[in-house]
C-alpha cells in the first residue's frame, strides 16, 4: 500500500495537495486560516419562518409566535399525521402508567431504556440492551411542534440503539422542552460552536464537546416506499412511535 | 482530448452515442417501464406540488442557493475547519483526490481491521467511486440497508434515481428476486416483502464490522455529519458496527448547523412532499468515553474526484446540489427514458450537466444532447442552478471539442457557407422549395428508411407550402413602402408590427 503509513500519520501531503486544488480555483490573493465567521445567517434572524410552508395563508401565525397551548395542540397535530401516537399529561406517573397500560395489552417482557428513566413495580423486565426489548422507552431533549418530531442525545446514559433497535420506541417530553421548528434545534445546536474559540490562522479548534455525538431527531416511525412505491410502515427502526407530553414535570 | 485524433474521437463518439440510442431505444419499448416512470413523476408532481404552492417557497430556496454559494465561495477554508473538528473530536479525516485513492483507503481500512461484512446506507458518492465492487474484490461482503438499494443490488443494476434507486422495479420482479435470495416465496405483498427485507437486514446490522455511509450534509463549524433517511438503516449504520466510514464529496458542507433550517425544510418536500423525513441524524465523531453504543472509530473520506476542477469555473453552481431529485421527478426525457438510459452515476438534469463535467465530455458526449432544454429542473431546482441553462452551456463545450456528431458539424458548415452568402441562398431557396411540396401530408413514408427517420418518427416533418418567407417578405415591404406614402400614418404602424423592427428596404 503505497500511503498507507502515510495516510496513518493525517495524510499531510496528500491534505495539502487537496486544499492546494480547492484554493487554485480561486483567485490570487485570498486569506487562509478560519472561514468568514460561519456565514451570515447564524448572526441575522432567520430568513426562513417556522409554520406557513404547511399553513393555507401566509397569515397564519409563525410556529415559533404560537403560545404553549396551541405549541401543544400542533405537536400532537403533526404526530397524529405523521401515524405516532401523542398525548398530554399531566405528570411523569401519569405516562408511567398509560405505558404499563400497554404493556400489559401487548404482553410486553422487556423495555429497554437508560437507568434514569426506570421505577419500581414496572410489569417489565428492565434492561440496557435494546436488541431484544419489545420497546425503548427515552426522555427527549426536545419536542418539535411544526414537525412533530422528538430529538434524542446520545450520552453515557442514553444509548442510541434503546430508540432505534425495538418495535416500538416510547418519548417522555417534558412540555418546557418543546420548541416550534426544527430552525430552534438547530440554532441550539449551532450555539454549541459559539463556545468554540475561533482566531486567525489554521490552528486546530477547540473541540465542541458540548455536542453529543449523535443527534436523532425522530419523526413518526420508520418507512419506506422502495417497495413498487407502495408505502410501508416499520422498516429497519420502530414501527410504532409513543410520546407523551408531560405538562407538569 | 490532446494526442487523439479527431477521426478516433469521431468512432469512439459514434459508438457511444450509438449505445446511448440502443438504451434509449430499450427504455422507450418497454410499456410497464414507461407506465411506471409516467405515473412516478405524476406522483411526486401531486406530493410536492403543496409545497411548491406556499408563500415562502421561492425564499427558502433563495437562503439555500445563498448558503451553499456562500459555502462554495470559501470551500477550501470549510473543509480545512471541517477536517480539524473532525479530528478534534476523535475522529480520522482522509482527503481522496479521485475515485482510485478513496476506494483504497477505504479498503485499506477494512483490510487492517479484518473486516468481513459491511453495511452501508444509502450513497450517491459511493456509487460514483465504484466502492462496492472494490470491497468485494477484496472479500469484503458488502450489503446495501437501504431497501431501495438492497433491491438494486440482489438485481445487480445500478440506482434508477438518486433518491428512489429501485422506483423502476415493479412489485413482481421484487418478489423474484427476494424469492430468490430467501429460497422461498416471500409472497405477493410489499409489506411482507418488507418484512422479509428487515429480518434479513437486521441480521446484517447485528454482525457488521463496519458501516459505511455517505453524507448529506457536512457541518463544518462541529466535524459533524448529518443523515437525512427514512428508513433508520442510517442510524443502525452509525449504532452498530464497530467502525463507522463516511464517504463525501468534499462540496457536501454547510457552515453552521443554523445553515441546515432552509436546506432540511425544502429537502423532503421537494423530494417526496413530506414536512420531515423519518430521520435526521447528527453524528459527531465516533461514541464518547463511556458511551455503549455507537462506533468506536469514525472514519471521514473527503472525495474530490474532479469536484475542484468545477470550482470556480462557469459550471460551479452545480456543486450546490442537495441531491433532492426534483429536477428528475419534472423531466420530460427523463420521464421517457428513465435513469438507465443516461448510463451515469448521476441520471436526469443534474447528471446531464454533473456526469460529464465529473467524468468528463468524452465519457458522455450524448448527456449535454439529452435535454429539451424546456428549463423544468432550472424552476424546481431547490438550489436554484440553472441546469438548463448549464446543459446548454454544455452542448457549446461539447461542440467546441469536436464531440458533435460529424454529420451535424458537416450540415451546420454547409449552412454557414450558404447563409454567408445571399445569391447561393436564393438559388438553393428556389430548387428546395419545389422539392419540399412534394414530401407527402402523412409523412410516414419518410419514417424508417431516411436519415430523418428518428425525427419524423415522432412529428410530421414540416411540409413545403405557399411561397418562401423571403418571397413574403419582398412583397410585405413594397406593400409597406408604398403605404408609408399615404398620409394617415395607421398603415404604417400596422406594418411595423407585422414586420418586426419595420421595413428595412421600404421607403
Amino acid at each position: 500500500m503505497r500511503r498507507g503509513r502515510l495516510a496513518d500519520r493525517g495524510g499531510a501531503v496528500e491534505r495539502e495537495a487537496f486544499l492546494a486544488r480547492l484554493r487554485a480555483a480561486r483567485p490570487v490573493g485570498l486569506e487562509t486560516g478560519a472561514p468568514p465567521a460561519a456565514t451570515p445567517t447564524s448572526a441575522v434572524a432567520p430568513p426562513v419562518v417556522e409554520a406557513t410552508f404547511t399553513a393555507d395563508s401566509p397569515a397564519v401565525p409563525k410556529a415559533a409566535q404560537l403560545d404553549r397551548a396551541a405549541l401543544v395542540e400542533r405537536f400532537l397535530e403533526r404526530l397524529s399525521e405523521l401515524g405516532a401516537t401523542g398525548a398530554v399529561v399531566a405528570t411523569a406517573a401519569e405516562a408511567r402508567h398509560g405505558l404499563e397500560q400497554l404493556a400489559g395489552e401487548r404482553g410486553w417482557h422487556t423495555v429497554a431504556s437508560a437507568p434514569a428513566l426506570r421505577w419500581d413495580g414496572a410489569p417489565w423486565r428492565w434492561t440496557d440492551e435494546a436488541r431484544d426489548a419489545e420497546a425503548g422507552l427515552c426522555e427527549a431533549d426536545w419536542g418539535v411542534a411544526e414537525t412533530g418530531s422528538v430529538v434524542v442525545c446520545s450520552s453515557a446514559r442514553v444509548r442510541r440503539g434503546t430508540s432505534l433497535l425495538p418495535p416500538v420506541a416510547a418519548f417522555f417530553v417534558p412540555a418546557s422542552r418543546l420548541v416550534g421548528g426544527l430552525g430552534d434545534v438547530l440554532r441550539a445546536l449551532a450555539a454549541t460552536d459559539r463556545t468554540t474559540p475561533r482566531g486567525g490562522g489554521s490552528a486546530p479548534a477547540a473541540p465542541p464537546l458540548a455536542l453529543p455525538s449523535c443527534v436523532s431527531v425522530i419523526s413518526g416511525p420508520s418507512g419506506t416506499s422502495d417497495i413498487a412505491a407502495t408505502h410501508v410502515i416499520g422498516v429497519h427502526g420502530p414501527g410504532e412511535v409513543l410520546v407523551w407530553l408531560l405538562a407538569r414535570e | 482530448m490532446a494526442g487523439v485524433s479527431a477521426a478516433s474521437r469521431d468512432r469512439a463518439n459514434a459508438a457511444s452515442r450509438g449505445a446511448f440510442d440502443a438504451r434509449v431505444e430499450r427504455a422507450l419499448g418497454d410499456e410497464a417501464l414507461q407506465r411506471v416512470l409516467r405515473d412516478g413523476q405524476d406522483y411526486v408532481q401531486d406530493l410536492t406540488a403543496p409545497a411548491r404552492a406556499q408563500p415562502d417557497w421561492p425564499a427558502a430556496l433563495d437562503e439555500i442557493a445563498r448558503v451553499r454559494g456562500a459555502t462554495l465561495a470559501h470551500l477550501d477554508r470549510y473543509v480545512e475547519q471541517f477536517a480539524s473538528n473532525v479530528e478534534s473530536v476523535g475522529g480520522r479525516v482522509f482527503f481522496a483526490a479521485d475515485a482510485a485513492e478513496a476506494r483504497r483507503h477505504v479498503v485499506g481500512l477494512a483490510r487492517e481491521r479484518g473486516v468481513r461484512l459491511v453495511v452501508k446506507s444509502k450513497s450517491m458518492v459511493t456509487e460514483e467511486i465504484g466502492l462496492n465492487p472494490a470491497l468485494e474484490a477484496a472479500g469484503v461482503e458488502v450489503v446495501e440497508t437501504d431497501l431501495g438499494e438492497y433491491i438494486v443490488q440482489l438485481a445487480h443494476e445500478r440506482p434508477f434515481h438518486i433518491l428512489k434507486p429501485a422506483i423502476h422495479m415493479p412489485l413482481d420482479r421484487v418478489r423474484r428476486l427476494f424469492s430468490a435470495a430467501a429460497g422461498r416465496d416471500v409472497g405477493a405483498d410489499a409489506h411482507d416483502m418488507a418484512a422479509y427485507a428487515r429480518a434479513v437486514l437486521r441480521e446484517k446490522f447485528l454482525a457488521a464490522d463496519m458501516g459505511i455511509t455517505g453524507a448529506n450534509f457536512g457541518v463544518a463549524a462541529t466535524g459533524s455529519v448529518v443523515l437525512v433517511t427514512n428508513e433508520g438503516n442510517g442510524r443502525m449504520t452509525t449504532t452498530l458496527p464497530r467502525t463507522h466510514v463516511v464517504v463525501m464529496g468534499v462540496e457536501r458542507l454547510v457552515p453552521t448547523f443554523a445553515d441546515l433550517e432552509a436546506i432540511l425544510k425544502v429537502l423532503p418536500r421537494a423530494g417526496v412532499g413530506l414536512r420531515t423525513t423519518a430521520y435526521v441524524t447528527a453524528i459527531t465523531g465516533p461514541r464518547r468515553a463511556g458511551e455503549a453504543d455507537g462506533p468506536q472509530e469514525l472514519h471521514a473520506v473527503i472525495v474530490d474526484n474532479g469536484r475542484s476542477r468545477i470550482l470556480g469555473g462557469k459550471y460551479e453552481q452545480v456543486l450546490s446540489c442537495i441531491r433532492c431529485g426534483a429536477c428528475l421527478d419534472v423531466c420530460p426525457v427523463y420521464r421517457k427514458i428513465g435513469g438507465h438510459a443516461y448510463d451515469a452515476v448521476y441520471s436526469g438534469p443534474i447528471g446531464a450537466v454533473l456526469s460529464p463535467l465529473l467524468d468528463g465530455l468524452e465519457c458522455h458526449p450524448e448527456l449535454p444532447f439529452a435535454s429539451s432544454l424546456c428549463g423544468a429542473c432550472s424552476e424546481v431546482c431547490s438550489a436554484r442552478i440553472p441546469l438548463a441553462e448549464m446543459i446548454r452551456e454544455l452542448r457549446e463545450d461539447a461542440v467546441a471539442q469536436g464531440f458533435a456528431e460529424p454529420q451535424w458539424r458537416a450540415g451546420l458548415g454547409v449552412f454557414a457557407a450558404v447563409a454567408a452568402r445571399p445569391r447561393v441562398w436564393r438559388a438553393l431557396e428556389a430548387l428546395a422549395l419545389p422539392l419540399l411540396r412534394l414530401v407527402p401530408l402523412d409523412s410516414a413514408r419518410l419514417r424508417g428508411r431516411s436519415p430523418l427517420a428518428p425525427w419524423t418518427r415522432e412529428r410530421d416533418f414540416p411540409r413545403g407550402e405557399g411561397r418562401s418567407f423571403r418571397a413574403a417578405w419582398d412583397e410585405a415591404a413594397r406593400e409597406m413602402a408604398s403605404d408609408v406614402r399615404e398620409p394617415g400614418g395607421t398603415a404604417s404602424d400596422a406594418a411595423r408590427s407585422a414586420g418586426g423592427s419595420g421595413g428595412r428596404r421600404g421607403a
